[in-house]
């Protein structure tokens, strides 16, 4: 397993008295059909929530609202008290096929963040290499991203994403391209990464097992559009280890979870 | 091109050239003249006949730099003509197209109001409005430059505006949200993703840039290999030297090739899954 130290969100430091991350007012968003209404959540600091349900059912979407891709078409979206106009520096989304640009090198993927917020080149490559060697991909720095793996993608998005150090990951089914071993050994990266006490996190999973494996808080969304009411179970485990499979009270907490899906 | 490809490509021209050589052997026609003649006729085009032959017999370096010293032939000029006018047609047609295709990618109002009409037009061959140009533009250069970087246009606004079309919605999401603002996405998505695409598309219209070429400098110009070979096949009958001609065309196209895939298989390794 790899290795992952844990350094605190810089941003976060001098900010400790603002309890609430993010807050959806009554938020209504839709396409053709939609997709939430009168939805009101809160979020927060230091919170890991993975949010489960059917796949199109909007739990995409919630995250583009969270990071201010997408506006509600009634309702507001607040990040730490201040409505969202677009994605704040602190804020960090992967998505699902990683949104990697695939004419850039992995390095440079990895700095591009940095770059388009105007670091320089030599703290860029220092601050992105130091991220790569965290997550053990140091040698893939001169690869493009079509000749990796999906692991190796995925790992390379996680740098990208926590190179900038973010104080809140929305993380769009991170791990569902991989296999079962790769899967599981990321589990426990993410785990270490998302205990972080001061970092917020919102994991988009269909997982049920690895909703309840990572996260504080688990939301489950009926199978019912538009999204209104959903429902929030605490984890039994809120320590800083993961817990066992096959530990009853774990798959008790699953079953819980399946029960609300309807399954 | 790795040398087993080089390899393949010599035999196979080398092979060509036999055949023509059998087949001029065997026919005896002045029309077709072997192809040693035609060859040297060729170098003594370009370079002069003092140069060529100074070069073929040269035995020392200095024997070299006397020959070169000698005036060049008409070929090496009127080559350099055609290189030129297919050089700065290229040129205009990139300059113009390639914003315009990135430009209506990433913008709905701008494609709204070029697109329909550009890939209307697209199938057209540009060919026909030639005594058009010329009504307008009179004969010569800007004539042919004209047209041939009208042709160049159209094909590189289609292929890369195809190409930025394609760029995955969550692409520009996650690039939107790691901070780009409007000029950062055209930076690190359009421009990387634009420029292979115009090599490609100067790659395909260049066989047709060149046929444009060779059709409007025939036509009432004084230089350029299309004149050289036309003036010579219409007053003169001189088939060695038209045939030099068409050497050199071929040699020009096949060369502006070679350095057009060259960029393009390097401007495109990220496409390739084996590093």
């Amino acid at each position: 397993m790899v290795d992952v130290t844990l350094e605190p969100p810089h941003v976060l430091a001098n900010t400790r008295e603002i309890k609430t991350g993010v807050q959806l007012e009554q938020v209504t968003f839709g396409y053709q059909t939609p997709i939430l209404k009168n939805f009101s959540w809160q979020l927060h600091l230091g919170e890991t929530w993975a949010i489960v349900g059917a796949s199109g059912i909007g739990k995409t979407t919630l995250l583009y609202l969270l990071a201010g891709l997408r506006k509600p078409q009634r309702g507001q979206v607040l990040y730490r008290g201040e409505v969202l106009e677009k994605t704040p520096a602190g804020v960090g989304l992967m998505l699902q096929d990683y949104g990697l640009l695939p004419w850039y090198r992995v390095e440079a993927n990895v700095a591009l963040g940095l770059r388009l917020r105007g670091v320089g080149k030599k703290e860029r490559i220092e601050r992105s290499r130091a991220w790569l060697g965290k997550l053990g991909i140091e040698h893939l720095a001169k690869r493009f991203p079509l000749q990796l793996s999906g692991g190796q993608r995925q790992r390379v998005a996680l740098a990208r994403l926590l190179v900038l150090e973010p104080d809140m990951m929305l993380l769009d089914e991170p791990l569902s391209a991989l296999d079962e071993l790769t899967r599981e050994r990321l589990q426990r990266e993410l785990f270490t990464l998302t205990r972080d006490t001061e970092r917020t996190t919102v994991i988009v999973t269909h997982h049920i097992e690895e909703a309840a494996l990572l996260a504080s808080h688990v939301m489950v969304i009926p199978e019912k559009t538009p999204i209104a009411d959903v429902t929030v179970l605490r984890s039994p485990f809120s320590d800083r280890t993961m817990p066992a499979r096959e530990d009853p009270q774990f798959l008790a907490f699953t079953r819980q979870i399946r029960d609300l899906l309807g399954l | 091109m790795s040398r087993r490809r080089t390899l393949l490509v010599v035999s196979q021209i080398l092979l060509l050239v036999f055949v023509w050589h059998a087949v001029a052997v065997r026919l005896e026609r002045p029309f077709l003249p072997e192809p040693l003649v035609v060859f040297s006729t060729f170098f003594a085009e370009l370079f002069g006949e003092d140069t060529a032959t100074g070069l073929l017999t040269a035995t020392s370096w200095s024997d070299v730099q006397v020959a070169l010293a000698k005036p060049n032939g008409r070929l090496l000029a009127d080559t350099w003509a055609s290189l030129q006018r297919i050089g700065v047609s290229l040129f205009w047609g990139t300059l113009l197209a390639a914003p315009l295709a990135i430009a209506t990618a990433d913008n709905r109002w701008l494609d709204r109001l070029f697109s329909p009409l550009l890939y209307a037009l697209y199938p057209v061959p540009k060919i026909v409005f030639l005594p058009v140009v010329i009504f307008f533009l009179g004969l010569g250069d800007p004539s042919i430059i004209f047209l041939i970087a009208l042709i160049v246009f159209f094909q590189i606004f289609v292929i890369v505006r195809d190409s930025a079309g394609q760029v995955p919605p969550q692409t520009l999401d996650s690039l939107e949200a790691l901070g780009a603002n409007r000029w950062q996405r055209l930076l690190h998505v359009y421009v990387p993703l634009g420029i292979p695409a115009v090599i490609t598309a100067l790659k395909i219209s260049l066989g047709t840039a060149i046929a444009v070429l060779f059709i409007a400098e025939s036509l009432g110009n004084t230089d350029g290999l299309g004149y050289y070979i036309n003036s010579l096949q219409l007053n003169r009958f001189a088939y060695n030297k038209v045939y030099a001609g068409i050497v050199a065309i071929s040699l020009l196209g096949s060369t502006l090739f070679g350095v057009l895939s060259w960029l393009e298989r390097r401007s495109s390794r990220w496409q390739r899954s084996s590093p």
